[in-house]
């Protein structure tokens, strides 16, 4: 598999001044963070607040430059000013609140900005908002006000306006923090299908433990750097590093932890409700 | 009581086009000293109903009460009302505007015209409360993380002396670290300090371990009014509503269509724990005795 996202060594650092506009110090946001997420994976990105993953992800698709270190988008170094536009054409990102992201007053006019200004013909453009809502289940609202919707069905849309220029990547910096419990699902199944379906490469930044669950690398972030990585089985074991991050593990991994603490010989690494169930009743089969 | 709402209905833009019904027929009493949570989907009418209960919104019909009082009537007293019943906006770091964090503590108690000790009595007392480390005081809010932020939002709440405090998604956006933080302090104002909370949420695990009873709204209907095992126990009809039930509460309804004798109306890791032990335990002795 090709390499999709390079980071390499990427360190970010900003002046902090005081008042008067003096510097008082250097804040290094992002402390060496190399990675390499491959073509049609879904990586996830696990962090406390304040731990850098969103100034990271600003870095995936050319809206923050590196101080020090690189990062390559489809093998374009984001230094080089005359890559900028096909890395946000490679690379689309979707943010936490869906009423920052949504400008037409129709929802398939909001759809149709992205490719519009990327200049693609009318005939196609028409083709495109209709694959990317129908992509995010969100075809039959093409003629509704984004503004009667719900924020689950708005941060659709907002995906779906990001697959209309055709991305290769998907950055999607905590697209659930705003949503109620069928908004999140909605939106992580619409993440989850693009990357089946349509192999969108998927890099979703998180505080909910049991979103990543189906990703197929976890990264999480500490101080600007990557703390631990692995799938979200080695991840989730690690419960006692992950608290001390100010991170938790899914409800179900507690209660197989809890289980185990007390004689009771289910895996220590499950991940879903249906999961633990089968794996107690092949208990009391024995 | 604290508060009641007696046939409560609100309709938005009541003689437009646009009309729309947010609250329909609200009979609901929120009890002196009880930790209460709020659940429903987005639109479900909920931050329509707390922005009743310290008179934001006025009801299209029916009655508010507080301490019994209609608080329609002309003796009313809004702003002891509104040092009474506190309420918490979704990302209340946002209206943080003062200088230091201490500062934007006594903005409240300053317009109450307090003495100058009592004040620093009420400031020191709710960043306290609020769990706001005593370093942080003389900081500028803008230096804090996230979750302090909103500690020191809610201290801004406190130091009014509410009895009832109402808070819509105080943990939206925390890492969970933070999140445990906010739940916390909430606990402790409740058990310690005996105030009435309504805590908004979207996270069923968050509103299972801490509330007492939860309140379910549906298309500006209270569904449900009950304690947590009990309001988990309708898995179908809160999935149809757009909720969902906590994960250990899943774990035990599979169990149960397995053939398992097992109660799937429990919401708690620690629970759930001692009640598949019960039953495996169960299970164990009847196969030895075959």
């Amino acid at each position: 598999m090709d390499s999709l996202i390079k980071t390499d060594n990427l360190i970010y650092e900003y002046t902090k001044r005081d008042d008067n506009g003096e510097v008082i110090g250097k804040i290094r946001a992002v402390d060496g963070v190399s990675i390499d997420v491959k073509e049609g994976q879904f990586i996830a990105i696990l962090g406390a607040n304040g731990s850098g993953k969103s100034t990271f992800a600003a870095h995936l698709n050319a809206i923050l430059f590196p101080t020090e270190g690189s990062v390559w988008v489809d093998g374009k170094n984001t230094k080089d000013p005359a890559n900028l536009w096909d890395i946000r054409e490679t690379a689309g990102m979707v943010f936490q609140n869906p009423d920052n992201q949504i400008i037409g007053q129709i929802v398939e006019e909001d759809v149709g900005f992205g490719p519009e200004n990327m200049g693609i013909p009318t005939e196609q453009i028409w083709e495109r908002v209709e694959e990317s809502l129908k992509a995010v289940g969100m075809w039959e609202y093409r003629e509704h006000s984004p503004n009667k919707l719900s924020g689950g069905q708005k941060q659709r849309v907002s995906i779906a306006g990001v697959i209309a220029m055709h991305p290769k990547c998907i950055v999607l910096d905590e697209p659930t923090a705003m949503l109620d419990p069928s908004g999140r699902w909605e939106v992580i199944r619409a993440a989850r299908a693009l990357n089946d379906v349509e192999k969108v490469t998927i890099i979703l930044i998180t505080h909910y433990m049991d979103e990543v669950i189906h990703a197929d690398k976890v990264f999480v972030m500490d101080k600007g750097k990557i703390a631990m990585e692995g799938t979200p089985r080695e991840i989730f074991v690690r419960r006692d590093e992950l608290k001390k991050l100010k991170l938790d593990v899914p409800q179900v991994t507690a209660l197989a932890h809890e289980l185990r603490k007390r004689g009771v010989n289910v895996p220590e690494d499950v991940l879903t409700p249906d999961e633990l169930a089968n794996a107690l009743d092949a208990l009391k089969e024995r | 009581m604290a508060i009641e709402l007696r046939n409560v209905n609100y309709i938005y833009d009541p003689d437009s086009t646009l009309s729309y019904r947010a609250l329909e027929d609200i009979n609901l009493v929120l009890e002196d000293g009880v930790f209460y949570a709020l659940i429903g989907h987005t639109g479900s009418g909920k931050s329509t109903l707390i922005q009743h209960m310290n008179g934001l919104v006025k009801p299209t019909s029916g009655q508010v009460l507080y301490d019994g009082k209609d608080i329609a009537d002309k003796s009313m007293d809004l702003r002891e009302l509104r040092s009474n019943v506190g309420l918490v906006f979704q990302y209340p770091e946002h209206q943080l505007f003062e200088t230091t964090v201490y500062a934007d503590v006594s903005f409240g108690p300053k317009n109450l015209k307090l003495s100058k000790e009592e004040i620093d009595i009420r400031v020191k007392e709710a960043l306290k409360l609020a769990g706001v480390d005593e370093s942080l005081w003389e900081v500028s809010p803008f230096e804090l993380s996230g979750g302090q932020k909103r500690r020191v939002a809610i201290a801004g709440v406190l130091a009014m002396k509410p009895k009832v405090l109402i808070l819509d998604e105080p943990t939206a956006g925390l890492d969970p670290g933070g999140r445990d933080e906010i739940l916390n302090v909430l606990r402790n104002l409740h058990d310690k300090e005996g105030i009435t909370i309504l805590l908004v949420s979207h996270s069923m695990e968050d509103v299972a371990g801490y509330a007492d009873r939860i309140i379910v709204m549906n298309k500006g209907r209270i569904m449900y009014n009950d304690v947590p095992d009990e309001i988990f126990a309708h898995a179908e009809e809160l999935k149809e509503m757009g909720l969902s039930v906590p994960q250990v509460t899943s774990v035990l309804s599979a169990l149960k269509n397995k053939g398992f004798d097992i109660s799937d109306n429990i919401t708690k890791v620690d629970k759930a724990a001692d009640e598949i032990i019960r039953v495996l335990g169960l299970e164990n002795k009847g196969e030895r005795n075959e």
